[in-house]
């Protein structure tokens, strides 16, 4: 999962990013509204963190123009700004959500997951492929009722894989969503991670979970019973 | 009374009876008039008339007019009325339609005629008209010829009366038009001016109706000059200042708001995320926890300062602050005060330049004007661009010592300048440079209110910003 966090305090961005980032989310950031909305242009997130008082361009003009421009991102407004005329013209604007300064770390990275699902369109904070549950909200895997530890880095990979099931994942989209900018070219530290998963979820003697497809990608297969 | 509507349709209704009443006294007074002098006038052409049919043939016994005299316009169908006297006042002539009454002896002058108004009786109202002659029996046969001698002529007193029912009733029909015209018009009166001013109140309702339709949550709305009467306009012109005032300090009120929270939250929310995210680092993990004190202790300072220029304020605006005052050389205070800010402006390339006469010595509260200065060179060199000048300079004038700092200001506009003082007021609305707060001016502003200092900002020319200082000298 990849978020956006458009914000210009330095130490807001780097203590949120250090917290999506526990939570397994990969993270760019940017203190101004003009790069900002650069990369929502040009970059798909899942979720975008705005705050609305930024240098060149302010958040609720990225806002318009994303909107007005057929992009359906998620948006989460963060902002000091607390008045209920604030609020109301943030959401008109086509925001998701919005969230007060000071906040709690915690709540923020809820919001950012629940947008994530919605942007899947999952209701549901547990995801079921066969006996494989994924609880996206514990962040909890479990095999046939048997809990099952992920780092979080794999943890989201995986989940990624279950929101995408039966389709093929490319290589190149699992690099952005989960590892953005910290993985070089050459590295194979996504086959690294699913090398790792399947050794924690599959079942000795059955065949894996996530199949890959050379050249193309991998693909979490569900087999109907 | 309070209602206009109610007002106005009594004193126009009330003004029109009374406008109605004195017209119609006047106009029945004219019409009186007319139709009397009319009478009179044929009262006297029936004088002139009796005058010249006369008869008199013995002064003595009798004396009568010719029957032609009385068949005259326009009392051709009257009852006349008439009596003569003598010099003496002997009747020696009257009318048979007199019956049992008189009338009264009226001796006019010879020439003169005097109009009378009489009752007879069974109420009989006549106007008569006085009058005398002389009239002589002319005798012929006699020598020398004289037509007139004096003992034949006889001084006549003559009272001709004829009935005024004509008039009276033309004046009865022109009372009862009157009166009538009167009701009709009273009646109407009340629908027409009702109507009238409804109708010319109406602009006020809607200008009512327009009021209340404006929110507190949007006070953009203004009348339109056009659209309402002249009258209206110094009351719709006024409403619109009034609008735009209002306007005005919402929109401070907002921005303030904001920009208090962005200043107030900005750090607990840093301070929060910085802490909440350390503790759930593994502690054997972590490298290095210095960056996250260091991080906090930037913070607790921001705070701070912020809380120490908001305490500083609510006591300076409150007249709380203690003054101390003793005699200040200005120069040095700013020689001082540049010295702090020298490092920071030798880095941006920015230099200074101060022109002053030699003695600058002026009675005030040594600390505050140097938080004065520190504030304006403060502001001058975060704000300027780079490779410039800032220009001071303190000049003599009068009573007062006038300094000035000048520096350029690229990004500041004119219209910047009527919110420059107000509190959290910064240009960049990121407020992203937090070592400013928005609030410096703002106590430079107040403490200067407190030693009643005049300050004020201009803009001299495009990009250069220009605060003034009047400072009362000893």
């Amino acid at each position: 999962m990849r978020v956006l966090i458009v914000e210009d305090s330095i130490r807001l961005q780097t203590y949120i990013g250090k917290a999506l980032k526990q939570a397994g989310i990969a993270v760019d950031k940017t203190g101004d509204g003009e790069e900002g909305l650069y990369l929502s242009k040009n970059i798909k997130y899942d979720v975008i963190i705005l705050d609305l008082m930024l240098p060149k361009l302010d958040g609720l003009s990225i806002l318009r123009s994303l909107r007005n421009m057929g992009n359906k991102t998620h948006i989460l407004i963060l902002t000091a700004k607390d008045t209920t005329e604030d609020r109301v013209i943030g959401l008109q604007q086509g925001a998701d959500d919005y969230l007060v300064k000071p906040f709690a770390m915690e709540e923020l990275v809820a919001r950012v997951q629940a947008l994530i699902r919605r942007s899947y369109n999952i209701k549901n904070s547990k995801l079921e492929i066969g006996d494989f549950v994924i609880d996206t909200a514990r962040r909890i895997i479990s095999r046939s009722g048997k809990k099952i530890e992920l780092p979080p880095r794999e943890y989201s990979l995986l989940e990624y894989l279950a929101l995408h099931k039966n389709q093929v994942v490319s290589r190149t989209e699992i690099e952005m969503h989960i590892y953005n900018d910290e993985v070089d070219l050459m590295s194979n530290v996504v086959n690294s991670a699913i090398c790792t998963i399947r050794k924690k979820i599959d079942e000795p003697g059955s065949p894996s979970l996530i199949e890959t497809r050379r050249g193309m990608g991998y693909m979490l297969k569900v087999v109907n019973p | 009374m309070k209602s206009i509507q109610g007002k106005l349709l009594f004193q126009l209704i009330v003004g029109l009876f009374v406008m109605y009443g004195v017209v119609g006294f006047i106009f029945y007074h004219v019409v009186a008039h007319f139709l009397l002098n009319q009478f009179d006038e044929d009262l006297v052409t029936w004088v002139d008339t009796i005058s010249e049919m006369s008869d008199f043939e013995d002064e003595e016994t009798d004396f009568h007019f010719h029957d032609t005299a009385f068949d005259i316009q326009p009392f051709q169908n009257d009852i006349k009325y008439y009596q003569v006297w003598n010099k003496d006042g002997k009747i020696i002539a009257r009318s048979l339609s007199l019956k049992e009454a008189d009338l009264p002896l009226v001796k006019a002058d010879l020439r003169e005629h005097k109009f009378i108004d009489l009752e007879l009786p069974q109420e009989i109202k006549v106007r008569a008209v006085a009058f005398s002659y002389i009239n002589c029996r002319p005798i012929f046969e006699e020598e020398p010829f004289n037509i007139f001698p004096k003992e034949n002529c006889n001084r006549l007193f003559i009272v001709l009366a004829a009935s005024r029912e004509r008039v009276d009733d033309m004046l009865g029909i022109t009372l009862i038009f009157l009166a009538g015209t009167g009701v009709l018009l009273s009646v109407s009166s009340v629908f027409i001016v009702r109507g009238v001013v409804v109708s010319g109140l109406f602009p006020l309702n809607r200008i009512a109706e327009k009021t209340s339709s404006i929110d507190a949550a949007d006070l953009s709305q203004r009348f339109p000059a056009t659209e309402f009467p002249e009258e209206l306009q110094p009351i719709t012109e006024r409403l619109n200042d009034l609008l735009e005032r209002l306007d005005k300090a919402f929109l401070r009120e907002r921005r303030f708001t904001s920009d208090a929270a962005h200043e107030l939250r900005t750090p607990i929310a840093e301070l929060r995320a910085l802490a909440e995210v350390g503790l759930g680092i593994d502690v054997n993990q972590l490298d290095d926890p210095r960056p996250y004190f260091k991080d906090t202790l930037d913070i607790a300072l921001q705070m701070q300062c912020l809380t120490d220029s908001l305490l500083t304020l609510a006591r300076t605006d409150a007249g709380n602050l203690p003054v101390n005052v003793e005699e200040i050389n200005l120069i040095t205070v700013l020689n001082e005060t540049w010295k702090k800010f020298e490092k920071e402006a030798k880095k941006r390339n920015i230099v200074h330049s101060l022109v002053c006469p030699d003695n600058t010595i002026i009675k005030s509260d040594k600390s505050i004007i140097a938080a004065i200065i520190t504030n304006l060179i403060s502001n001058a060199v975060s704000y300027s661009s780079e490779n410039c000048t800032i220009t001071m300079s303190i000049k003599r004038v009068q009573d007062n010592h006038y300094f000035l700092l000048s520096n350029p200001a690229k990004n500041l506009d004119i219209k910047d300048l009527e919110y420059i003082f107000q509190p959290f007021w910064r240009k960049d609305s990121a407020r992203s440079d937090q070592s400013h707060s928005g609030i410096g001016l703002t106590l430079v502003k107040s403490y200067c209110q407190l030693l009643n200092i005049s300050a004020s900002a201009e803009m001299p020319a495009p990009d250069i910003f220009e605060m003034t200082l009047r400072i009362p000298a000893i």
